[in-house]
């Protein structure tokens, strides 16, 4: 076959990682500062995050108090996703997001693979901390994610993200179909 | 990033005449709101998404250092060589600190985003960091290769027959990968997919 230099670009484009629809891209943030964007997106912070594990017949669990595995900018640039490395992840889910605030977002989990058993996860931002910024994850609602957790956190950085063919094929292999 | 001297100094008691720093200001302004969409996307596709503010707070202020030579009629080019330039400055910091952690794996790859088409994601990263600047700039940043050439700082010339070669290594790397394994988005049918 043949592929012109059209075609060739226009295949690009579709890698591009910027390329998302622009109207849903990100919310106004007053002042542009990522600080303010807690409510439009997940911003996952060094510092902490808290998940609360809630279900539909059980009183929640008071919220567990997270931690990222290092804050310190040593880790501040992304490694590649391993499934050897995901398998580590004590906690593993795909989910929706059903409901966004400035508080919390709330996934519905559509599987869970590994780590727990509630039908929601309830994602909330520490009060504080922005010593070391990883990583962020766009929420959205109504969309799938795949998210997994160590001591509680959530990791960014490519170890939680839209639920692509390409992280669900790495999760499967990292936890089993 | 803006001058943070308020209401300051350039106002007469009168408050009506603008001095030219304050002029400069403002056409500053109007720069930056017509590239920064784009130079937060060009950041975006080649740092890790805690790093972008951070990048972009220098890019701007590098800017405003030499706004005296934004050319007028396409700045963005200009524009996308100072943010290559902090980037550069940003990847030599990353550099040390991915040191400690080496043991773990390798820097991410610039391709990010392929799972529409591995294929082509492979071929990407089987080519030279060279190769893929100049092609993501068209691709991604849709500039012609004068543009381009704006942002490397080479010749018209040169830029045209850099796009050139890497179009041709991307093409063949491609559709060898095609080839082999038959996959590709929406694509080829694996009989039809044979490298040129």
């Amino acid at each position: 076959m043949t592929l012109s230099d059209d075609d060739l670009r226009a295949r690009l484009r579709a890698l591009d990682p910027a390329a998302r629809p622009a109207p849903a891209r990100r919310r106004p943030v007053p002042g542009g500062a990522l600080a303010g964007a807690a409510a439009a997106l997940l911003v996952v912070l060094a510092t902490a995050l808290a998940v609360v594990m809630a279900t539909d017949d059980a009183p929640a669990p008071p919220p567990m108090a997270l931690a990222l595995p290092a804050a310190d900018p040593s880790t501040a640039s992304c490694l590649p996703v391993a499934p050897e490395f995901l398998a580590d992840m004590p906690v593993a889910f795909a989910g929706t997001v059903v409901e966004e605030g400035p508080d919390a977002v709330v996934l519905r989990v559509d599987r869970w693979y590994r780590g727990g058993s509630a039908p929601e996860v309830v994602l909330t931002p520490a009060p504080d901390g922005m010593a070391a910024l990883i990583g962020e994850v766009d929420l959205r609602p109504g969309e799938e994610y795949l998210v997994t957790a160590t001591g509680g956190t959530v990791n960014a950085c490519g170890f939680s993200g839209p639920r692509t063919p390409e992280l669900e094929r790495l999760y499967r292999q990292a936890f089993g179909d | 990033m803006a001058n943070a001297k308020g209401s300051g100094p350039w106002r007469t008691q009168a408050g009506v005449r603008i001095s030219a720093e304050a002029e400069r200001e403002r056409r500053f302004e109007d720069l930056v709101a017509g590239v920064r969409p784009s130079l937060e996307r060009y950041l975006r596709r080649r740092l890790d998404p805690g790093r972008v503010e951070d990048v972009l707070a220098d890019v701007l202020l590098v800017m405003w250092r030499r706004a005296d030579e934004v050319p007028a009629a396409e700045p963005l080019p200009w524009c996308y060589g100072v943010a290559r330039g902090c980037l550069a400055n940003d990847r030599r910091g990353a550099r040390r600190r991915l040191a400690l952690v080496a043991r773990l794996g390798r820097e991410r790859a610039p391709v990010a985003a392929d799972d529409a088409d591995p294929a082509l994601g492979d071929a990407m990263r089987a080519l030279t960091a060279g190769d893929r600047e100049v092609l993501a700039l068209w691709a991604w940043e849709d500039l012609a290769p004068r543009e381009i050439a704006v942002v490397l700082g080479i010749t018209a010339n040169a830029a045209s027959i850099r796009l050139h070669r890497a179009t041709a290594r991307l093409r063949d790397e491609y559709l060898g990968r095609l080839g082999r394994d038959g996959s590709g988005p929406a694509g080829p049918p694996p009989e039809g997919a044979r490298p040129r």
